[in-house]
C-alpha cells in the first residue's frame, strides 16, 4: 500500500490524520517541522505528502513545497490550510505555491481519503 | 506631509492588524481542528480504536479545548485593557519567587528544543506592590517568547537586580532578536517583529529564501 508523509507541527493533527490513513490501508511517516519533513521525503520517497502550510513560521509549508520542487521532487502534495476561508484568501496552484491540492482543516475522514486517492491515482 | 505620514501609519497599523487577525485565527482554529479530528474518529464506527486510544483522544481533546478557552480569555483581557475596564488587585508580591515559578513552568516547553533557562537574582527577595495576574502574564509572555523564538540548544538568561529606585528584570535569549528600528515599536498594539516572518534561522538543509 502507498506510503504517505504527514508534515505538521501539531501532534494531535498528525495522530488523527495518521489513524485515518492507516485505517484505510496506507502506511504513514511523519515529521513535525520542515527540516525533518524534507529529510523523510528524500530518504523514504513517499507516494504523497500531506503538508501543513503554517508551522513554526506562517509560510513554512509554502517554502518546503518550493524547496521540494526546486530539487526535482514531483511527489504530489496535499496542503493543509487553516485560515484561508477566514481571511477570504483563495489558494491556487502556482509557482509560488507548487502543490497539487488544498484542504482546509478540520477535514473529515471521507474528504481526506477522497483527496488522497484522487492524487495517488493521478500520479 | 503630515497627512501622508498619517496615512502611512494608518496603513501600517492596518497591516499589523491583518497579520494579528491571521495569527489569532490560526491559533484559535488549531485546537478546534484537532478536537474535531479526534471526535470524528471516535464517532466513526468504521474506525477500530482501542479503549486506551479512546481515552487518550478524549483527554487530548479536553486539553485542546482548555487551551482554546485560555486564548479566548486572553483576547477578552486585551479588549478589557483597551476599554480600561480592568479591575486590578494590588498586593505585595515577591518578584524573585514569581520569576522562579515561571522559570520552572517554562522548563517543559524549553526542554522540547533543548533550551537551557538560567535564573539569577542579586537578592533573595524583591517585594513589589502590583496586580499579581498582570505581572505574572508579563513575565510569562516575555519568557514564552524567549523560548518560542529561540534556536534549538539555545539559552535564556533571566536576571533580577536593582538599578537605583528600580527593580530590573532582564530576559536575554539566543533567538532571532529584533532589528534596532523595531525596538521602539515593541510595545505598540499588534506589533510582531518582521524577523518572525523572515527565517533568520531555518531548519537544517532548508535554505528556503
Amino acid at each position: 500500500m502507498s506510503l504517505i508523509a504527514i508534515i505538521d507541527d501539531d501532534p494531535d493533527i498528525i495522530d488523527a490524520t495518521s489513524l485515518v490513513l492507516m485505517a484505510n490501508g496506507f502506511e504513514v511517516i511523519t515529521a513535525n517541522n520542515p527540516g525533518d519533513g524534507l529529510k523523510i521525503i528524500q530518504e523514504q520517497k513517499p507516494a504523497l505528502v500531506i503538508l501543513d502550510v503554517m508551522m513554526q513560521e506562517p509560510d513554512d509549508g509554502f517554502f518546503l513545497a518550493q524547496k521540494l520542487r526546486r530539487e526535482g521532487v514531483t511527489t504530489p502534495i496535499l496542503m493543509y490550510t487553516s485560515v484561508s476561508k477566514a481571511l477570504g484568501f483563495q489558494f491556487g496552484k502556482s509557482d509560488m505555491v507548487p502543490v497539487d491540492d488544498f484542504v482546509e482543516k478540520p477535514v473529515s475522514a471521507d474528504v481526506l481519503i477522497a483527496k488522497v486517492n484522487k492524487l495517488l491515482n493521478k500520479s | 506631509m503630515i497627512v501622508s505620514k498619517n496615512i502611512t501609519q494608518f496603513k501600517e497599523i492596518e497591516q499589523l492588524k491583518s497579520q494579528f487577525v491571521s495569527m489569532v485565527s490560526h491559533e484559535l482554529k488549531a485546537p478546534v481542528a484537532a478536537t474535531i479530528g479526534f471526535l470524528d474518529i471516535l464517532l466513526n464506527p468504521k474506525m477500530k480504536i482501542t479503549d486506551e486510544q479512546r481515552s487518550d483522544f478524549l483527554t487530548r481533546s479536553t486539553l485542546r479545548l482548555r487551551s482554546l478557552l485560555t486564548m479566548v480569555n486572553d483576547l477578552l483581557d486585551i479588549s478589557r485593557i483597551e476599554l480600561n475596564t480592568v479591575k486590578r488587585e494590588i498586593v505585595k508580591i515577591d518578584l524573585a519567587a514569581l520569576v522562579q515559578e515561571t522559570v520552572e513552568m517554562m522548563q517543559f516547553e524549553a526542554a522540547k528544543k533543548n533550551i537551557t533557562i538560567k535564573f539569577s537574582a542579586e537578592e533573595n527577595s524583591f517585594v513589589i506592590e502590583a496586580d499579581r495576574l498582570e505581572i505574572e502574564r508579563v513575565i510569562t509572555n516575555l519568557m514564552s517568547n524567549a523560548v518560542k523564538y529561540n534556536k534549538t540548544d539555545g539559552e535564556v538568561a533571566v536576571t533580577l537586580g536593582r538599578k537605583g529606585a528600580y527593580i530590573v528584570l532582564k530576559i536575554k535569549d539566543t533567538g532571532i532578536g529584533l532589528k534596532p528600528e523595531e525596538k521602539n515599536r515593541l510595545f505598540s498594539v499588534f506589533f510582531r517583529a518582521k524577523n518572525v516572518f523572515i527565517k533568520a534561522f531555518t531548519a537544517p538543509g532548508l535554505d528556503c529564501r
